[in-house]
């Protein structure tokens, strides 16, 4: 990301984020609606989880207290972890030639639209996630939302949510780039997101995948999405693994943030040799 | 015929302010605005007149297009048109009517514009000697042509409009519900729309009613204004009478806006 | 006036009007899937892209249930053929009901860009109209996902087939279908009071579909419940999976299917006081 260099334009950049959260607030009936249904959705999927825990114990690879941080933190983050959260302004603008007024103004372009997405993704997600914590947090033991199981776990999930939130976007960034580029933005949308939600962690957590497909996967930035949080928080991942495993969700980080920026100024670049 | 009287309604709109305390507040509470968006509308329209429905945007024009199409319930006051209440029998009332919105279309946007037509016919069951006597008549006069092999979608705004008239006219209605019909359009397309419509009041007879915001479109068309601002009728007359009633010169808009000053509506 | 509503000018005798009519909505329907099938597929490239992408995200689901039933082998008693039928026979109910009911599933927009006003200048059935108004055939997608996963599921299943299986099959994805159009338009008509809440119907649509994959007695009693009596999923799918599976000899648990019946009279009820609310209000 290069700093744009007029002065003031961190304060720009908190305008955006500013107007998205109020977009994002003013719905009430839907924020709890869409409460209800995580909750369920949530609660489904732990019913499922424990069918499967009856059915064979030993075959189980994370705890009973360590399944339900993750299914109920995943409900609640859903709209800061998943990649086909998109914003579809975006794409909106790039169809009607709104893109040619935004290039004028004095941002960043690939700046912009990141802090955009964020700021959608944290006004979507705090209505949202904190209700259902309180209510999840009070469940029966084994059903309920615990406390992170140590304060270096606690820590290093903050820390590693920030990381998953901000990757998360750096691969978004890619679904908007290639629409930019005359591809359909269909395609880049199916082909990019198609697999991810698998992929990442958001159908099965990856500990339940079978162990040659997690050291695939361990090779991808996927595996260092959303996974990494869920996890670190109940301690299923070991004291010992948190600093690479911070460090690969860094180094991801960068890989992306950098060739996103790269690719968005090549596509920029061509859009204003065509005069389009 | 049509006969409207008393014609009133009300909407409720959710109120909120700008900023993030306002935002904040209205998430855990709301308050609610009344529109009086009719109010006491009467009006009689005879069989093969064509009027021109006018007033500035929020005044009430598209609730009572809504209301006399059959698709709104009004709160209170009657409307008869050809015996019939309007919203009590939707199905057969529709049938006698066609409705042309110039900011929306009613083909089928990917589909080419015949097969919207084939379509059309089967929606209101046209039978096929009336279907094809029509589309013929309809294509000659529109020059629809080529345009039935083409999708909606790649259509000029002046070629879909002439087939937006077809569309709304293949079964055949004796009234013709125009929402500014010629919005956008180039000045060849306005006035083929403009003369399309001259001919088919001519020829068939239809009652036209048209909502615009182009004055030419009222000079060139219709003998008989209906002014309507904040939900009532401000004026019902010929266009000479509302030269008088804004006493002044000019052309037609500066004229129209003088009115809506004086009535307070701009 | 002096004319009074238009007598119709087809000179068909009186007694097979009713039949006629029905005819022609029929013939309506077809012609708009015809017309519809031959545009989408003019978009070739999008239209594959499309569907590739449908393939794509529930193959995700299927790799899902596939690595759960690796690992676990079994669940609630059921086998992996029995949970992968289960998965192939609601996924596919719902893309037959997600393609020929999309209109449905897009509803909001359809109130919003005034299409649905549109529908109300026409003569025609509403529902007809909203069902011939859009039909999305790349739902296809995961249709033929769906129907691979049944071919390979079906000769792994401990049962000897006979006709009777064949029929409560066939019963049973039929009943599937009808119970997941049954919520589109439960979901539209609900649109017609609020849009902000809907969302919750997608844990019986979207959720219908997730959760469908497995049978539905491993979520337990109370869930079990619900999805008898009050959204009859569990009617299309885990208690004719008793019976086709062997699991269970009773003619109740083969025909619970025809139970879901009943579904379209709240259906039915919502979809009408909706649209009774619509035209009241206008919003």
């Amino acid at each position: 990301m290069s700093s744009p260099d007029r002065t003031g334009s961190l304060a720009v950049y908190r305008q955006i984020f500013r107007i998205r959260l109020a977009g994002g607030l003013q719905y009430r009936v839907a924020a709890l609606a869409g409460l209800a249904t995580q909750f369920a959705w949530g609660f489904m999927k732990l019913l499922m989880y424990r069918a499967f825990l009856e059915a064979n114990p030993a075959a189980f690879p994370m705890t009973p207290a360590a399944i339900a941080a993750y299914v109920w933190l995943q409900q609640g983050l859903l709209m800061l972890l998943f990649p086909w959260f998109l914003d579809h302004q975006i794409f909106a603008g790039i169809r009607s030639g709104q893109l040619a007024v935004e290039l004028l103004r004095p941002w960043d372009l690939y700046t912009s639209w990141f802090v955009a997405n964020i700021g959608r993704r944290l006004a979507a997600t705090v209505l949202r996630a904190l209700p259902l914590f309180a209510v999840a947090v009070c469940l029966p033991p084994g059903w309920r939302l615990g406390p992170p199981v140590s304060a270096v776990a606690g820590l290093s999930f903050a820390f590693s949510l920030i990381l998953t939130l901000l990757l998360v976007t750096a691969f978004t960034m890619f679904v908007y780039i290639a629409s930019l580029r005359a591809l359909s933005p269909l395609g880049a949308r199916t082909l990019l997101l198609g697999f991810s939600d698998f992929l990442t962690g958001g159908i099965i957590p990856i500990p339940f995948m079978s162990p040659g497909l997690q050291r695939l996967l361990g090779l991808t930035p996927f595996a260092s999405m959303q996974d990494v949080p869920l996890r670190l928080w109940s301690g299923d991942i070991p004291l010992a693994e948190i600093p690479v495993t911070l460090a690969r969700q860094a180094f991801w980080l960068v890989v992306l943030v950098a060739l996103g920026w790269l690719w968005m100024r090549r596509a920029l670049r061509a859009i204003v040799l065509q005069g389009g | 015929m049509i006969e409207v009287r008393g014609l009133s309604k009300e909407y409720h709109v959710r109120r909120r302010g700008s900023g993030a305390a306002a935002v904040w507040r209205s998430f855990f509470s709301r308050s609610h605005d009344v529109i009086q968006a009719l109010d006491d509308v009467s009006f009689r329209i005879a069989d093969g007149e064509m009027v021109g429905y006018i007033g500035p945007n929020g005044a009430g024009k598209s609730s009572t297009i809504k209301i006399l199409s059959g698709i709104l319930w009004p709160d209170s006051g009657s409307c008869l048109i050809d015996g019939r209440v309007p919203w009590l029998e939707r199905r057969e009332h529709v049938r006698q009517i066609g409705v042309v919105f110039g900011q929306r279309s009613q083909l089928w946007w990917d589909v080419p514009v015949g097969d919207s037509f084939v379509l059309i016919r089967e929606l209101y069951q046209v039978p096929a000697a009336d279907f094809h006597r029509r589309l013929d008549e309809l294509s000659e006069l529109l020059d629809l042509g080529e345009l039935l092999r083409t999708p909606a979608r790649q259509l000029s705004l002046g070629q879909r409009m002439r087939c937006e008239l077809a569309a709304a006219l293949l079964h055949g209605p004796r009234i013709l519900f125009l929402d500014e019909p010629t919005i956008g359009l180039d000045a060849t397309a306005k006035l083929a729309v403009r003369h399309f419509i001259r001919e088919l009041n001519r020829e068939h007879g239809t009652t036209v009613i048209l909502t615009t915001h182009d004055m030419q479109d009222i000079e060139a068309l219709t003998g008989r204004i209906l002014l309507i601002g904040r939900g009532r009728i401000l004026l019902d007359g010929s266009l000479s009478e509302l030269k008088q009633a804004s006493a002044g010169h000019g052309n037609l808009d500066e004229l129209v806006a003088r009115l809506y000053q004086r009535y307070e509506l701009a | 006036m002096s004319e009074p509503g238009q007598p119709s000018r087809t000179s068909s005798p009186v007694h097979s009007r009713a039949s006629s009519r029905g005819f022609s909505r029929l013939r309506l329907y077809g012609h708009a899937v015809a017309i519809q099938l031959a545009s989408q597929l003019e978009y070739r490239s999008s239209f594959w892209l499309m569907l590739l992408g449908q393939v794509l995200t529930s193959f995700g689901a299927l790799l899902g249930v596939w690595f759960m039933m690796e690992r676990f082998h079994s669940v609630a008693g059921f086998t992996q053929a029995d949970v992968l039928l289960c998965f192939a026979s609601v996924l596919m109910a719902f893309s037959l009901a997600e393609t020929f009911f999309r209109g449905f599933d897009q509803f909001p927009a359809l109130l919003a860009d005034g299409r649905f006003d549109r529908m109300l200048l026409r003569p025609a059935p509403l529902i007809l109209q909203v069902l011939t108004g859009t039909i999305e055939f790349t739902r296809f997608g995961r249709l033929v996902q769906g129907f691979i996963v049944f071919c390979w599921a079906l000769p792994r299943v401990a049962v000897v087939w006979t006709p009777g299986h064949v029929a409560v099959l066939a019963l049973m994805l039929l009943m599937n279908t009808f119970v997941f159009a049954c919520l589109f338009v439960l979901y539209a008509g609900i649109c017609f009071f609020t849009i902000e809440g809907l969302e919750f119907m997608n844990i019986f649509t979207d959720g219908g579909r997730e959760f469908g994959a497995y049978p539905y007695a491993i979520y337990g009693k109370r869930v079990l419940q619900i999805l008898t009596c009050l959204v009859p999923l569990a009617l299309v799918q885990y208690y004719p999976l008793l019976w086709l599976t062997g699991r269970s000899t009773s003619i109740l648990h083969a025909l619970a299917p025809l139970g879901a019946l009943f579904f379209i009279l709240p259906t039915a009820l919502v979809w009408r006081l909706g649209l009774r609310r619509y035209r009241s209000t206008g919003s």
